[in-house]
């Protein structure tokens, strides 16, 4: 009891410095953030927030522009998840081998997570442009392909499309990293026993690769989908949610009531619809992780 | 003989796809290193040409000369990342070691507390942080995006740093506190060194989410003073100052470089540091 009590104290000397920054940080923006939400505050024109109740939930469902983003948000998802599941997929199959150089590779893959998202969107922005746009100059003149080439960005039917391909580049290399290490941890003697059995490759995939990544497969999938209702960096610097609102994120509306209209309150309703949706999705997978483990 | 025919074809296959996925990942940073070479008008000509006619640095010298907001990214990127990563790594090497190590009370509370805040997205924090940092004066100052970097990376790291004092067998504890060492000196100068590898991670991790980071420095960063290169090169396009495509690839050139080559030199450990953090949400 009384070691105890001492260790506390010495523990809580290591701990001083971390707890402060944490608490000023992240643990007090947390409980206002909670205030805030159900309040009415403006930040240029109220001079402190007035206590609404649940009048910024309510109307959560019957703002348009809500609803507007959280349908984006769903159509990229729709989009960037199962492509950078299947493509990372398919290509650490092809790369779980000991050849020389696959090393070199991978780390290639790799690349993209050092290029920050906005930057990546000042690339792209330029190889999607109409004039002057590798992309279209590719798909038309050498391609001879003019039907397919699109003012990218400015089309309400290819823009959420473009951003994702962004985040595709950005993440897939990622997902090829995780699988990779998913791969390399099924015991090779499954593989042998089944090659004696005479599985070919196809039935080595179904019956034993897939079955043994469930585990990558869950974090694989549930990063994805959390990158997916993260997504924002992109969509500010490519289209600013347009053209029409055809790429109003959740992040991006949350941005905009804040820091656009200052409707701080309304805006953490929304920052918090958004958090508790990726919180739920992230608990969940611990908790399957934890089970899987026991 | 046959088998190895198979083995070889297959090695083959592997290697084209390789170097053919590669390609095509790497092509727009190749696009832009090339074009930053060209002169401007190679780079308004159709057909386009890939490899400059004529390597030139015009553009180069143009973003030194006529950019004067270019070092000011750069070097306010440098030193938010590199202060973030100073206050990350003690801090999470000590909090990981208590947690890891000493039965204390509360541990448990402050335990799933650090995996909560490690699953709420940073959004939630923006609005409430933004208004903090208007009261405390730190809006458009380093240590105002130094701070707020360190407290969202700070729970990932401690919880990566507690399991890898955990993995550390106790007699080494054991007997430097029979030699009379304080829990002080066994942290740094017992266990420390062997959890290098781990700190290698934190580094990695916490150097690419605050070199990419986006939102907050844009938020909280208004001025071009305090402002970063994520947020400092986009904006040269609203600006429609140097949206000429030449001075523009030379600018993100420049800009990519120094990640890149960390990356190169150091892409062993991203591996590493990036599959300790993936439980990030």
């Amino acid at each position: 009891m009384r070691k105890k009590i001492s260790t506390t104290f010495n523990s809580l000397l290591f701990m001083f410095p971390s707890l402060i920054i944490i608490g000023i940080f992240l643990l007090y923006p947390l409980i206002t953030s909670a205030y805030l939400s159900f309040t009415d505050y403006n930040f240029v024109y109220s001079i402190k927030p007035v206590f609404t109740g649940l009048v910024n939930f309510r109307s959560l469902f019957s703002d348009t522009y809500f609803l507007i983003a959280l349908r984006n948000t769903i159509n990229y998802t729709i989009v960037f998840f199962p492509l950078t599941i299947l493509i990372s997929f398919l290509l650490a199959l092809l790369l779980n081998s000991k050849t020389r150089g696959v090393s070199f590779f991978q780390a290639t893959l790799l690349l993209p997570i050092v290029v920050p998202l906005s930057l990546a969107g000042v690339m792209f922005t330029w190889i999607f442009a109409e004039d002057f746009g590798i992309l279209n100059y590719i798909l038309g003149d050498i391609l001879k392909l003019p039907q397919i080439t699109h003012f990218w960005l400015a089309e309400k039917e290819t823009a959420l499309n473009s951003l994702a391909a962004v985040g595709i580049w950005k993440y897939f290399g990622f997902c090829v990293i995780l699988f990779l290490a998913g791969l390399k941890a099924i015991p090779i003697e499954i593989y042998e026993s089944a090659e004696i059995d005479g599985a070919n490759s196809l039935q080595r995939l179904i019956y034993i690769i897939i079955p043994n990544l469930r585990g990558s497969f869950l974090l694989v999938g549930i990063w994805t989908i959390i990158q997916a209702i993260k997504v924002y960096d992109q969509v500010v610097v490519m289209t600013k949610g347009g053209p029409g609102n055809s790429t109003l994120v959740l992040y991006l509306y949350a941005w905009k009531n804040a820091f656009e209209y200052f409707e701080m309150g309304y805006a953490q309703t929304v920052a918090l619809f958004v958090g508790a949706l990726a919180f739920i999705i992230s608990a969940l997978f611990n908790l399957f992780i934890k089970s899987e483990r026991k | 003989m046959q088998y190895i025919i198979k083995l070889k074809l297959s090695n083959i296959t592997i290697i084209v796809i390789g170097i053919l996925t590669s390609l095509i990942i790497l092509s727009p940073i190749i696009w832009i290193i090339f074009t930053s070479f060209k002169n401007v008008k190679e780079i308004y000509t159709i057909p386009f040409t890939i490899w400059p006619k004529k390597v030139v640095f015009t553009n180069y010298l143009l973003v030194i000369n006529n950019l004067p907001e270019f070092p000011i990214y750069f070097f306010n990127t440098i030193k938010v990342t590199f202060g973030t990563i100073l206050l990350v790594l003690p801090l999470s090497a000590a909090f990981g070691y208590v947690l890891a190590r000493k039965d204390f009370y509360g541990k448990g509370i402050i335990r799933s507390t650090l995996l909560a805040f490690i699953a709420i997205p940073f959004l939630v924090y923006l609005v409430p942080i933004y208004i903090l940092e208007d009261i405390l004066k730190l809006l458009d100052t380093n240590l105002g995006l130094i701070l707020p970097y360190t407290a969202l990376n700070l729970p990932l790291a401690i919880i990566i740093m507690e399991s890898a004092y955990k993995e550390l067998p106790c007699e080494l504890e054991e007997a430097a506190y029979i030699d009379g060492a304080s829990s002080y000196e066994i942290w740094l100068k017992v266990l420390t060194p062997l959890v290098i590898t781990s700190l290698a991670a934190v580094v990695i991790f916490t150097f690419i989410a605050v070199w990419e980071e986006y939102m907050f420095a844009r938020t909280l960063m208004m001025k071009t003073l305090a402002q970063t290169l994520s947020v400092g090169i986009p904006n040269l396009k609203v600006e429609a100052k140097s949206w000429a495509y030449g001075t523009l690839s030379a600018a993100l050139t420049l800009s990519l470089m120094p990640a890149i080559l960390i990356f190169v030199l150091l892409r062993k450990y991203f591996v590493e540091g990036l599959l300790r953090g993936s439980i990030k949400g």
